[in-house]
């Protein structure tokens, strides 16, 4: 990853203890992408849209990757992924369902809905950082990230 | 007034037919007659709107009425009375018009009197009151009926209600089977994940205590997530509705031994003595059997053995001795197979074998002819395939058997197990219409069998056959 700037990465989750469980992970395997994270689907649409409280792109970057959570208060995660899809200068954004659910039906209205993928969130210490390490190695290393900023209409987002 | 005579009112416009009609009768003897006479049907009306007849003797040719049209307002008029009309000569069939719209008999004018009409008039009341009791039994069997007819629609609302109400359950209980996995399992997570975070961190402060206690944290947090999934496990295979097609056991058996880390050659030691028949199961179910039978069969081993599984089918109730093939081929094959054994840590001791052949041709019969008593079909008696799953470990006693494919039954605490895992096998192979069992000593292993139905003919698949 050197040399190029590492994306930002969004984590929609509304379990605290999961977003520290990340970020610790990421801290300990030397992930330097920053990791913003939100803590319900109402919030994960008000900074993709850039509006208050994260109006400041400098200090609130838009993200290259998603990562998020299904379950989550006012707006589920399909209801985030599905208005993502709908927003032009958001629909190329990868977004990769991270849920607790294995049901076939949820990841079939995931993939439905545009999830450029869905992981399952291990339950031991010793898996999250396999899967976090891998999700660095595809996400973060390999993968090619569409050019978000030539999409057209950089305008209001709602 | 005779008290005891026939309330007759008498239609009849003719004056002397009147008379005659009513003397022939005085005379005929057949009991005493109360006569009411009028000569038009606007009086007969009137009479039998305020009096009470037992029989009304009715001409057909009145000057205000004649014809059909008289027995047919006669009986319109007077539904419960015995009606008796009476003909012309010329005009019979008018009689038995009427006698077909109700009318309970009819005379001949001329031709019958006295003895004859009396009897007429006496049957004409006597047929009245059967055609009333029948027409009575009808309309009750009529109300039997619609009150049947109305318990059938109110027991299939019910029945309707139930289900519906049945498959709510059964769609709140997969929300609460899912809500489980999410919102139990999400404290778990965070407690075996930060008390894993906090032992790293404590590897550097060295203090053994504090590391031993966090293990124990550790691990019994990883056993509840283990029973929440399990039982899990469980309540969906007890909800789903499992299809059969044919599984070839063989492969599906290699497959799990080569695919588990804790089945491999270098850890235990499986043998599959095949050809193991195909069955009709479901697939999935059939692996997750497989795997806990496998399991349990290397994980209760006593310390420092290694353990030792070996795998075989036979087929049940087959009458052709050259069938049972691989039931008696088994005996020699188990003599060779100690020698391999032999050098593992302990082998099997021979008369586990021989005692664990002597009862199976004991249970063999015991099973046939209890099959035999189950299903009396000879054809389905081949259909049978049990698969025996013999291990070397520590063995269950005779009393805990019926126990340990309850679910959370746990002999030994100190094996690492949630007590699910044979429960699982009990309910996925009653769900596949099979059956689950034992033979076991302690310190003499398990000899656990699922019997299922077969998939093939016995000439079909090969009964018999050396190892593989």
């Amino acid at each position: 990853m050197t040399g190029v700037k590492a994306v930002p990465i969004l984590y929609v989750e509304d379990e605290e203890a999961d977003v520290v469980l990340l970020r610790h992970v990421f801290d300990t395997t030397g992930i330097p992408n920053p990791l913003r994270a939100v803590k319900d689907g109402k919030l994960a649409k008000d900074y993709l849209a850039g509006k208050a409280p994260f109006d400041d792109r400098r200090r609130h970057p838009l993200p290259g990757l998603v990562l998020m959570d299904l379950n989550l208060p006012y707006w589920s995660g399909f209801e985030v992924l599905e208005w993502i899809r709908q927003q032009p200068q958001l629909r190329r954004l990868p977004v990769v369902i991270f849920s607790s659910s294995n049901r076939p039906d949820d990841i079939a209205r995931a993939y439905d809905a545009g999830a450029n993928g869905f992981l399952v969130k291990p339950n031991a210490l010793t898996d999250l950082k396999r899967l976090v390490l891998a999700v660095r190695d595809f996400w973060l290393l390999h993968n090619r990230f569409p050019d978000t900023a030539s999409v057209p209409a950089p305008a209001p987002l709602g | 007034m005779n008290p005891a005579a026939i309330r007759v009112l008498l239609v009849e416009d003719s004056p002397s037919d009147a008379v005659l009609l009513q003397e022939s009768l005085a005379q005929s003897g057949l009991g005493g007659f109360d006569f009411t006479h009028v000569d038009c049907w606007a009086d007969a009306v009137r009479c039998l709107r305020q009096n009470q007849f037992e029989v009304l003797l009715l001409d057909l040719s009145l000057p205000d009425i004649t014809g059909r049209e008289t027995f047919l307002r006669a009986r319109a008029e007077a539904p419960h009375l015995p009606i008796v009309v009476l003909t012309g000569e010329a005009n019979e069939d008018l009689g038995l018009e009427a006698v077909r719209h109700g009318i309970q008999d009819y005379l001949i004018k001329g031709q019958a009197y006295g003895r004859q009409t009396a009897r007429a008039i006496h049957y004409a009341i006597e047929r009245q009151q059967a055609e009333e009791t029948l027409k009575q039994t009808e309309m009750a069997l009529r109300e039997s009926e619609r009150k049947l007819r109305e318990w059938n629609l109110e027991l299939e609302r019910r029945v309707a209600e139930r289900t519906a109400s049945l498959e709510e359950t059964i769609s709140d209980l997969e929300d609460f089977s899912h809500s489980i996995t999410h919102d139990l399992r999400a404290p778990l997570r965070a407690i075996r994940s930060f008390t894993q975070i906090l032992g790293e961190e404590c590897l550097a402060c060295g203090r053994p205590p504090a590391r031993e206690h966090i293990h124990r944290i550790t691990s019994a947090a990883a056993r509840m997530d283990r029973l929440i999934l399990d039982v899990l496990q469980y309540s969906r295979l007890a909800r789903s509705e499992l299809r059969l097609t044919p599984v070839d056991v063989q492969e599906l058996l290699r497959g799990i031994v080569d695919s588990y880390p804790a089945f491999q050659p270098s850890e235990v030691e499986i043998r599959i003595d095949g050809p193991l028949p195909r069955v009709l199961g479901n697939e999935a179910a059939l692996t997750q059997c497989f795997s806990n039978l496998l399991g349990n069969a290397v994980k209760f081993v006593a310390p420092g053995t290694r353990p030792q599984v070996r795998i075989w089918a036979e087929r049940l109730g087959n009458p052709r001795p050259e069938i049972r093939g691989p039931k008696e081929g088994r005996n020699p094959k188990s003599e060779k197979r100690d020698e391999p054994l032999a050098a593992g840590a302990e082998p099997l001791p021979p008369t586990d074998h021989r005692s664990v052949a002597t009862q199976h041709a004991a249970r063999d019969t015991a099973q046939a002819s209890a099959l035999d008593s189950l299903n009396p079909q000879p054809s389905t008696l081949n259909h049978l395939v049990r698969l025996w799953f013999a291990d070397n470990g520590v063995g269950i006693p005779k009393d805990a058997q019926d126990r340990i494919f309850k679910m959370f039954q746990r002999l030994d605490k100190s094996y690492d197990g949630t007590g699910v895992g044979l429960t699982v096998v009990r309910k996925a192979v009653e769900k596949m219409g099979g059956r689950v069992g034992l033979e076991s000593e302690p310190g003499k292993g398990s000899r656990f069998w699922v019997e299922l139905g077969a998939a093939d003919q016995p000439e079909a698949s090969g009964g018999a056959g050396g190892p593989t």
